[in-house]
Order: structure tokens, then sequence, then C-alpha cells
């Protein structure tokens, strides 16, 4: 429950605004200067604040549509990322927010227009070619839609503008915004997996695996798109049964023709933001595992994350052509 | 846990509840203490209040200790005996601002606290005024997370009762009423700073192996993150204080826990 909502003064009278602090009533509104104010300073304890992150409504200003990195494509040749929001619902213990960001609190930019015209000025300068734009690096896309109400507002945009692509990253089971709307060729769902017993241990406060198996299930039968994501791969024992577990339980329920890809990450880290996470959490088995630090980045050793990848690669091309499979290679940036 | 009032008033009602005992130091100020509670009184003003913490710190330097001041303030609108959570901070003579996360139960109605140079009767709606809170948050952040750092504020004054009514003896019994929900708010503090206590073996072992063998300053780095690792891969505290007694160098220590974790690495 959100008990306090930060107002960026330049937003203060955005009718997103008012609309969120209308029904958000029991909430304490307290006015900001600069978002940065509050989710900026120095030595706040994310793992602290995590506990009751209260929202933050401000503007995003500058860059809204960013390059994503080379290799985090899924088979466009212009590829985007934006963040109407910062930070997520749940708490998986290997995400790089917690490392990136110095407070745990959901920043939500209410200026979704100026994201729509940064969306399009990006897509019109490529008028004949399929235009990325991925909304969950960071955030999660849907887990927060009932006070954002992102999906409602952006999925329009594209329904208008078919060669703008959008892809909705999430671990939520919040599909209802989706349903409530015809399916969109250029809309992918994306859903990030690790096998349940990963889950359980590492996914705080994330839906099962058979619930968003589910969802899958129920947005793929009004004729929209998904994604799988494993990214993390997470070394632990019994990786292949657990990872082929995980795939079999995926691919026995949702039609092939209706993913759109699959994408493989091994578990990276920039050495800082590692750092920060294994300070927050300092008994966490995972930042004791058969880490290394190469290049500035911290990720399995070599020879653990390319077998691991290779496992998955292979009991992933059982299942799905060449072609819907893509790999991440780099890490995550600094991007605020 | 540490406590901060500007006056002795406002802290008779906490020193009586938490049995509170002066010490008798030669200080600039005057200290109650039991077992796990300080408390400082300040003065007034934002000198004396940033110069009691610092003191206050230095009693029990400790960087996971909660704070909390507890004191009297005006306010615009709010009721005499009102008491408020302190969840934005001005200063608005630098325009400097504050904003201590409020993650506890919602004991009280959260606020806004202006901190003035000299008392004011010109309270505007909605804003609560004082004369030491924006020292008090900006000096104690330094000392802890700024979630461990909290004020409750009661209101003395406001427009219908200026400041030149008020009476010193009334303050008890302003604040006397709300302190069930001040230890409720002290326990949930006290209960969050334990979460980032690391593990109670930890030094322990350390300082142990530390005795046993001479360590350089990169072998003691080693020898501290092995040692946590170990302890949150499963490794028994016994089991670590016998490889560093069997061992007969820093290197052997370092290199036998870290094959003794290779094997417990994988996560389960």
């Amino acid at each position: 429950m959100i008990e306090i909502i930060y107002i960026e003064d330049s937003i203060a009278q955005h009718p997103r605004t008012i609309d969120i602090l209308k029904r958000f009533p029991q909430a304490t509104p307290i006015p900001c200067a600069n978002y940065k104010e509050v989710f900026n300073p120095a030595g706040q304890n994310f793992r602290l604040q995590k506990k009751k992150p209260a929202l933050i409504l401000a503007e995003k200003k500058g860059n809204r549509a960013l390059p994503i990195p080379e290799t985090y494509g899924i088979g466009g040749k212009y590829n985007f990322y934006f963040s109407h929001m910062l930070n997520c619902l749940y708490d998986c213990r290997y995400c790089f927010l917690q490392g990136m960001y110095p407070s745990a609190h959901y920043v939500l930019f209410v200026n979704f227009e100026d994201f729509l015209s940064d969306i399009q000025s990006k897509t019109a300068q490529q008028p004949e070619q399929p235009v990325w734009f991925f909304s969950g690096y960071d955030c999660d896309s849907l887990a927060l839609d009932h006070i954002s109400q992102f999906t409602q507002s952006f999925l329009p945009h594209f329904r208008a503008n078919p060669t703008a692509h959008l892809e909705l990253r999430t671990k939520s089971v919040n599909i209802k915004p989706l349903l409530n709307n015809d399916p969109l060729k250029n809309v992918v769902t994306a859903f990030s997996f690790t096998p349940q017993e990963i889950s359980t241990q590492l996914e705080h406060g994330v839906p099962s695996v058979s619930s968003r198996i589910n969802a899958m299930k129920k947005l793929t039968q009004s004729g929209w798109q998904v994604g799988l994501r494993i990214d993390p791969i997470i070394d632990c024992t019994n990786f292949s049964k657990r990872y082929e577990s995980l795939f079999f339980d995926i691919f026995s329920i949702i039609p092939l023709e209706m993913i759109h890809s699959v994408s493989l990450g091994a578990f990276r880290m920039p050495g800082p933001f590692f750092k920060k996470m294994e300070k927050l959490y300092p008994t966490e088995k995972l930042f004791a595992g058969s880490l290394e630090k190469k290049q500035g980045v911290v990720s399995y050793k070599k020879e653990i994350e390319q077998k691991r990848k290779e496992t998955c690669k292979n009991l992933l091309l059982q299942l799905i052509p060449e072609e819907k499979l893509f790999l991440c290679e780099t890490a995550p940036e600094t991007t605020f | 846990m540490n406590f901060i009032t500007a006056f002795t008033q406002e802290a008779i009602p906490l020193i009586e509840e938490l049995d509170l005992v002066k010490e008798d130091l030669s200080s600039p100020f005057i200290l109650f203490q039991n077992k796990n509670h300080r408390l400082v009184v300040s003065g007034i003003g934002a000198q004396n209040m940033s110069l009691a913490v610092s003191f206050l710190h230095g009693i029990h330097p400790n960087l996971q200790t909660p704070w909390l001041n507890l004191g009297l303030c005006g306010h615009g609108n709010a009721k005499l005996g009102h008491a408020l959570q302190i969840a934005k901070c001005q200063n608005p003579q630098s325009g400097k601002s504050c904003y201590p996360p409020q993650l506890f139960s919602a004991l009280f109605p959260k606020a806004i606290l202006h901190t003035v140079d000299q008392p004011t009767s010109d309270y505007k709606t909605d804003l609560a005024y004082d004369m030491e809170g924006m020292a008090y948050f900006e000096t104690a952040i330094r000392f802890a997370p700024p979630e461990l750092v909290q004020s409750v504020k009661i209101v003395s004054d406001n427009p219908k009762n200026p400041l030149s009514q008020f009476e010193k003896k009334q303050t008890s019994s302003l604040i006397s009423p709300h302190i069930p929900k001040i230890l409720s708010l002290i326990s949930e503090m006290e209960s969050l700073a334990l979460e980032l206590e690391p593990h109670p073996q930890l030094s322990f072992i350390i300082e142990q192996t530390l005795s046993l063998h001479s360590f350089t300053e990169t072998q003691f780095h080693q020898l501290k993150k092995l040692t946590r690792q170990a302890l949150s891969l499963g490794l028994t505290t016994e089991k670590i204080s016998q490889i560093s007694q069997s061992e007969h160098s820093a290197k052997s220590i370092i290199t036998l826990l870290h094959n003794q974790l290779e094997q417990k690495r994988i996560f389960p």
C-alpha cells in the first residue's frame, strides 16, 4: 500500500498526477522541487526501503527513448528502451536495480505524452522499418499498471503506428489491461523465468512459475504474442533437470506460433552494482557463488557460464526454431 | 537507540518511561542512558543540535543505531497536543530539504517541518515549525541510514495559541499521551536496525584468526570475504575456527578456506 506520494512541483497539476492522487486518497502527498531530492541522496538503504517504498511522481526530462545495448535485440535493427518508471514491485535478489539506484521508491514519470512523442519521432526516422521499444528495463512493465495505467495509455499509440513495436517485459500476471484490448501484432509481452526452486529463493514477491505460464496462456488464447526471457540464467544444483522442466512446462502449454522470441542471458552485473548488492545482503548465497570479475563485470566463471548457456540453448533448440532464439551478452549499464 | 530533545522537559516522559539514568559526565551536554538507549538534551538551535548529535554518536559510535528526535513544534493549523511524524524537513532560508523515508506503521500523521532561526508567529497552513529539525536530520544521517533517522513533534503552539502563551511546564503533559505510540515506533526502529547487524559470529571468527597469524592488508580483506561467504554457505563456526587453528600461515588458511568453499558455491 502506498502511504506517501512525493510530487515534483513541475507536474503537480498534471492530469495524471491529479488522477493518481484521487485514486490514493489515503496517501500523504509531499511536494518536492525535483524527484532527485528524494531519490538520489547517498546513504539510503535500498534493502530497508524495499519494505515500504513510497511513490514519487515526476517529470522525465531529456532523452526518453535510448538505444539498447547491441546484443539485447530480438530481431529488429532499430531498438530503443524507455523507462516510464524506475524500480519494481518485486524484490529479486539478482536484480541490478538494487545495485544501480540509491532508493527503492517507485518513480513514475507522468508525462507519458512526452515519451510517446519521442517514440513517434524515433519511429518516423525509419518509416519503412520496424522500430522496437522496450519498456521493462528499469521497472516491471505490468506489475504497477494499476497505479500507472501505462498499458491503456501506450497501447493506442502502437495500435495507430504498426511499424513501432513494443516489448512489455514482466514477471507479473496482471494481464487484464491487455485482455481488455484487441491483440496487437506489434506488441510482445515478454515473461522472465527462472525454475520454480530458484524463483522461490531469489524472486521475492513474484507470482509462481505456473501462474505466470497461465497468464501467458490466457494472453495467447486472446491472440497476444508472448516472449520468453531466460535472463538471468542462475547456476544451480540439478541445473539441466530444472531448466528442462521449466521449458517443458512452458512449451507444453504455450503454442509455439504465439511465441515471438526467446532470449537467454547469463547472470552479469557491473562491479560497483555487485559490490553494493553484496553489502546490502551479505549472507546471500547467490553472491557467494562461483563468480568472477572480468573487465569490470561480475559473472559466473567463463566455463560455467558457457556450459549453462549451452545447456539452455540446446534444450530450447529442441523446442523452438533457431531464428526465435536470441542471446544477450553485455551487462546492464548505469542509466540514470 | 539514540534520542535527542532540545529541552529537558521534552525528555522527561521518555526518561521516565525508559528508566534512563543521568550520567555524571564533564561534557557540554546532559546524557541519560540505560543499557540500550541514550538520550541527550541539545539546547536550542541548529548549532547545539548538530553538536549534540555528534556528541551522542561519539558515545556509541555504531552506524546502525536508530535515532529519534522528540520535541515540540508550532503548526499552522494542527491542534495543540497533536503528534506528527516528520516526512519532509526544510530550511526555508537555505532552501535545503530532506525527506526521511517513512517505513514504519502509520502511528502518526505525516508533516512537513520548517526549521527556522527564530521563533515565528507567522504560521502557514499545513506546516510545522521548529528550530533544530534540519540540523538534526543533516547531522544524524551521517551516522545512520536515513531510514533510521526519524522525528516526532508535538504541537505546542498554533495561530490560536501562539508561542507567547505557551508555558514550559505544559511540555510533559503534551508529550506523555503519545508515549505508547512512541514506544511502538522505537520498537519498530530497533527491529529494523537489527536487520543491518552483521552475522553475530563474523567479527569473533575474524578476530580469533587474526590473533593467530600475521595477515597483510590484502589477506585481511580476503579472510573477511571468505569468512562471510563461509557463514553464508553453511560452514559452521567450529569448522572455520578449526581451519584457522590447524594451518600455519595466513596464506594456507586462505587457500584452505577457498578450497572448502569451492564445493559449496553452487546455488542450492
